[in-house]
């Protein structure tokens, strides 16, 4: 294909705005799928993508449309992700910016628009959901002639009604400039994605910005230069459909029988092994978890099977990382890391939906890097393995900017939470008349506990969120120990800022004296921090558990409540004499309203 | 073929054909009708109409034939009418439900004959005529003393009438047993010793208490669920049973059962049953029978209970063979067959509500089995923690296990 008949864009929205929605109508109008193999948002591959309305990994397909070839990529959703969305957008060359025509312009509507113009994109602004009665499209115009974005260039669009798809189309044809033209040079082409497939390997999803790759090519990542024979070369349709040779400007897929993909990351530049680019494409980062948590097998029989389903897990995610741990209170298991909470989530309910099993997660922790006294600098992702405060001569923590996207009504509760939370006022900008962008520098730590909820809760639902990783600083931590019954449970343990850490001791104590059940004896409930009390509540002794009534009738009911107890005791986890449920394990980073 | 499938199919479900009572068996019939709801009771009623008791009443006549078919030791042992509000019932319709019984099953003289009875539906004439027409012990739910309580638990009596109906019974029955109820939401550990100390003045032959359970499905339990009721703290419930206890084995009662007391000779033969784990025929719908090693129960609905054994079925399966007569006669919403182990746990639990406890002996005559070879480490830790005494080669709860029963049993679970 000629490279003025090719173009490479994307969609870019903030949540719910109606991101995938629209790409089903595209792939619809187009005859790219049928009414009958349509289902419901093709792009997002995943159950639990569809359940959750987000897109995590991206996607592309070819639209043939009017003698053009269409690649349209689909985008993550997510703050966590970001990284991937870079990615994605580095393969086009301009993008649909989706805005709900009712919700306007928010957050992440902002901080895709950053990204777009960081990679030259050309943008193509969509009001959609003009079939809403709260559709207010002549608001959203105001606010991107506001935002700097030519107001009259919007088309105004129902992706849910199909209104204006065609002009969409034209549009990409029209406004979306035609990849460059590389077709001489040396093979470059850029891993937007990819993903494992068991009996394939490798699928890579790529862009080729130079040159050209076909079966039997040598091709070599740039980043490791590892090597491999392409076994196939093809094109998303949107199912796969093998083609001869993917040429400059296209965008398609690689198989090459690579095993593993941790050796193709997002981001990597693929090239022929003996005609080599000089360099390969800016932007390569190896994405790091930002995010750890404990895994553990509630079971601790299920320790081979929780191993076996990371093991899976990762070939299809390089940026998910696992080691074995182990904690004295929880036995054997796994420190995970994670892009963010999401893919936390994500990670976890897959590992409890598909592969059925029983965990015991830790509060999620960031990497925290310590510089002892000794002058030995290390990191730290697990609070159980803090170094004794003595030993300690500075702490650091990795801090963020977070972007707070809100109607100015909420405002004062939004810097109230974000003050509570450490956060440092660093901007404030009218978006409209009523609507506000904060910018708060902060530490992760503190993003990554309740703080979205409660932000939503605070703002009625109204605010959103979006932030960036900014760099490690120095803080003032302390670790908070909780003594259950009189011994440190390593599990509970967490690192709070020193400012903190009475008030959140006495809370986690209070909130774990609700969940931890009444036992036979007194249960002490103490938070510490470096050996001192600072906290302390009492679970008093179990004074009366007995069904009084049991006559002919009850006898089957009765004896079923004693199984339902008895299962209960089976899922806590005994740390000395105490039975500690699941969830008080996660009780660790709510945040109640008591604090 | 096809209709060999297909009556295999449909026999599974006529499934009570199972029980087998080959020994004198205690007998519960649950009358589903009462004047009013109480806002905690979970037990099966529908308001009281005399057609649908008419329609009941033949319908229970139906299902006592048919269980008939599966009992081969023809002779009771206790007869339990339960419910609902059986005082409610006529006294001569209860009449023809004891000829029915007999029709079928020996009772012998001086068999236990209970009859549940509501203060709010008691006279002096019923009373008389209950003891002339063979019932012989009264069990009735007096709950409270104190006027607001009764408000509070939706009582259709009041304290001066807990009190005449209490009088009139001890003048007619020398075997009946009160109910009282505690660790009501805003009672007072002096409220319960007030109401424990009016009931103790007509010295009843015999006692049941219970704490207020909240169940689900009851109007009590959407209340807490919503926060407009909250339910006594724990210690206040201990302490009351504690004061109970204490008081009543001074006034000459055995605790002879985790909620039970009765003066000498006075235990409640046919609720004993249960705990000995012996078989009862259960009628009516929502009740509950056990063979020994098989429990079924009735469905809780009075329609399709009547249904199931109206004439109209009766007729048609009489024309037609026995399997097809069984098919139509389906009305057990759950029939469990259990298993060994769980057998031996509810043995365990049930006998251990008693005062006489588990005796190692018996649990080897009953299942062939060393008790200590399957629990001894169990026991060894809940006698470590002050929960089980064992003597004579028995275990009982201790004072402290009385209150964590649940604790005790839970161990003795498969």
């Amino acid at each position: 294909m000629q490279t003025n008949k090719i173009r490479n864009f994307c969609i870019i929205a903030h949540i719910d705005h109606g991101k995938s929605t629209l790409a089903d109508r595209m792939l619809e109008y187009t005859n790219t799928i049928t009414d009958r193999k349509m289902q419901e948002q093709v792009l997002d591959k995943m159950d639990l993508e569809r359940e959750r309305g987000i897109t995590i990994k991206a996607q592309a397909v070819t639209i043939n449309y009017q003698g053009y070839e269409l690649n349209l990529i689909d985008t993550p959703g997510h703050v966590d992700f970001a990284y991937e969305v870079s990615r994605s957008l580095a393969a086009c060359e301009g993008a649909l910016l989706v805005i709900d025509a009712a919700q306007g312009v928010e957050a992440q509507t902002m901080a895709n628009i950053y990204l777009a113009l960081e990679h030259d994109l050309e943008i193509i602004p969509i009001i959609n959901k003009i079939d809403l009665p709260s559709a207010n499209p002549d608001r959203v115009k105001e606010q991107l002639m506001d935002i700097g974005i030519e107001p009259d260039e919007a088309i105004l669009a129902s992706a849910k009604e199909g209104t204006n798809i065609d002009k969409i189309l034209d549009a990409v044809i029209e406004r979306v400039p035609a990849p460059y033209d590389g077709s001489k040079e040396a093979l470059r082409a850029l891993v937007f994605d990819s993903f494992y497939d068991s009996y394939q390997g490798v699928i890579a999803y790529v862009r080729i910005m130079n040159g050209s790759v076909k079966k039997n090519d040598k091709i070599m990542m740039m980043s490791n230069k590892k090597s491999y024979q392409v076994d196939e070369v093809g094109i998303f349709v949107p199912d796969m459909q093998e083609k001869a040779e993917l040429g400059s400007g296209e965008v398609g897929y690689v198989i090459a029988g690579i095993k593993d993909v941790r050796n193709c990351r997002v981001g990597d530049t693929i090239t022929k092994k003996d005609n080599p680019a000089a360099e390969a494409l800016p932007g390569y980062q190896k994405v790091k978890p930002m995010v750890f948590s404990g895994l553990y097998p509630t079971d601790n029989a299920d320790y081979e099977v929780l191993k076996e389903a990371l093991e899976k897990l990762q070939l299809n995610d390089a940026s998910f990382t696992y080691e074995p741990e182990s904690s004295e209170a929880l036995g054997f298991g796994f420190r995970c890391g994670f892009l963010g909470l999401l893919h936390m989530e994500v990670i976890q309910e897959r590992l409890e939906r598909e592969y059925d099993l029983d965990l015991v997660i830790t509060a999620p922790s960031v990497e925290y890097k310590i510089v002892k006294k000794n002058g030995k600098e290390i990191e730290i992702e697990n609070p159980a393995l803090f170094p004794e405060q003595s030993e300690i001569d500075k702490i650091m923590e990795p801090f963020v900017t977070a972007e707070l996207h809100m109607p100015e009504e909420y405002v004062g509760q939004a810097m109230e939470l974000c003050q509570e939370n450490r956060g440092e006022f660093k901007d404030m900008q009218y978006i409209d008349e009523d609507r506000v962008n904060l910018k708060y520098e902060m530490p992760l730590s503190e993003i990554i506990t309740e703080f979205f909820n409660q932000l939503k809760s605070r703002t009625r639902g109204y605010a959103t969120l979006d932030y960036e990783f900014e760099g490690y600083k120095e803080s003032n931590l302390v670790k908070l120990d909780i003594l259950v019954n009189n011994e440190v449970v390593d599990a509970l343990s967490t690192i709070v800022h020193e400012v903190n850490s009475y008030q959140h001791g006495n809370a986690l104590a209070r909130r774990l004296k609700k969940v931890i059940p009444k036992h036979m004896f007194k249960i002490p409930i103490q938070a510490a921090v470096s050996g001192k009390i600072i906290a302390r509540v009492n679970i008093p002794a179990l004074r009366k558990n007995v069904l009084q009534k049991c006559y002919g009738g009850d006898v089957s009911r009765k004896r079923k409540l004693l199984e339902k107890q008895k299962e209960g005791k089976k899922r806590m986890k005994k740390v000395g004499s105490v039975e500690i449920p699941q969830e008080a394990f996660m009780t660790v980073l709510e945040r109640g309203e008591d604090e | 073929m096809k209709n060999k499938k297909n009556i295999f199919k449909r026999n599974n479900r006529a499934e009570r054909k199972f029980i087998q009572i080959n020994k004198p068996f205690a007998l519960y019939i649950h009358i589903p009708f009462c004047a009013k709801k109480c806002p905690y009771c979970d037990f099966y009623s529908v308001k009281y109409s005399k057609e649908r008791v008419d329609q009941f009443w033949a319908a229970l006549f139906r299902e006592l034939e048919y269980l008939n078919k599966f009992v081969k030791f023809k002779q009771i042992r206790s007869i339990y009418i339960g419910g609902g509000t059986p005082s409610l019932i006529k006294t001569d319709k209860i009449l023809t439900l004891l000829n029915k019984i007999s029709y079928y099953f020996k009772i012998p003289p001086g068999t236990e004959i209970t009859l549940e009875a509501n203060p709010s539906s008691l006279s002096r004439e019923k009373i008389i005529n209950y003891r002339r027409i063979g019932i012989n012990r009264l069990s009735v739910g007096i709950q409270s003393f104190n006027e607001s309580f009764l408000k509070l638990l939706g009582r259709q009596t009041n304290p001066e009438n807990n009190k005449k109906v209490l009088e009139l019974i001890s003048k007619y029955f020398n075997n009946y047993s009160a109910d009282l109820i505690f660790a009501l939401p805003g009672q007072k550990i002096d409220d319960f010793k007030k109401d424990l100390d009016k009931l103790l003045e007509f010295n009843p032959p015999h006692i049941s208490l219970y704490n207020l359970e909240v169940h689900e499905n009851t109007v009590f339990y959407d209340k807490v669920k919503s926060g407009k009721l909250e339910i006594i703290n724990e210690e206040i419930d201990a302490e009351m049973y504690e004061y109970a206890v204490k008081t009543l084995v001074k006034n000459d009662y055995q605790h002879y059962e985790i909620s039970n007391f009765a003066k000498r000779g006075y235990r409640a033969q046919h609720n004993y049953l249960y705990w000995k784990y012996q078989p009862y025929l259960a009628l009516g719908p929502g009740a509950a029978g056990f063979d020994g090693k098989l429990r079924y129960q009735n469905i809780n609905d009075l329609e399709k209970y009547i249904n199931t054994y109206s004439s109209k079925n009766n007729n048609k399966s009489e024309n037609k063979s026995l399997n097809s007569n069984r098919n139509n006669i389906s009305p057990c919403s759950e029939i469990i067959k259990l298993d060994k182990a769980e057998r031996m746990a509810e043995y365990c639990f049930l006998k251990l509500r008693t005062a006489e406890g588990m005796s190692y002996f018996e649990f080897k005559k009953r299942f062939s089995e060393d008790f200590n070879k399957i629990y001894a480490g169990k026991v060894a830790v809940l006698k470590e923690k002050n929960l089980l005494i064992e003597k004579n080669e028995r275990i009982y709860l201790s004072r402290k296990g009385n209150l964590l029963a649940n604790e005790v049993f839970l161990q003795f679970l498969p």
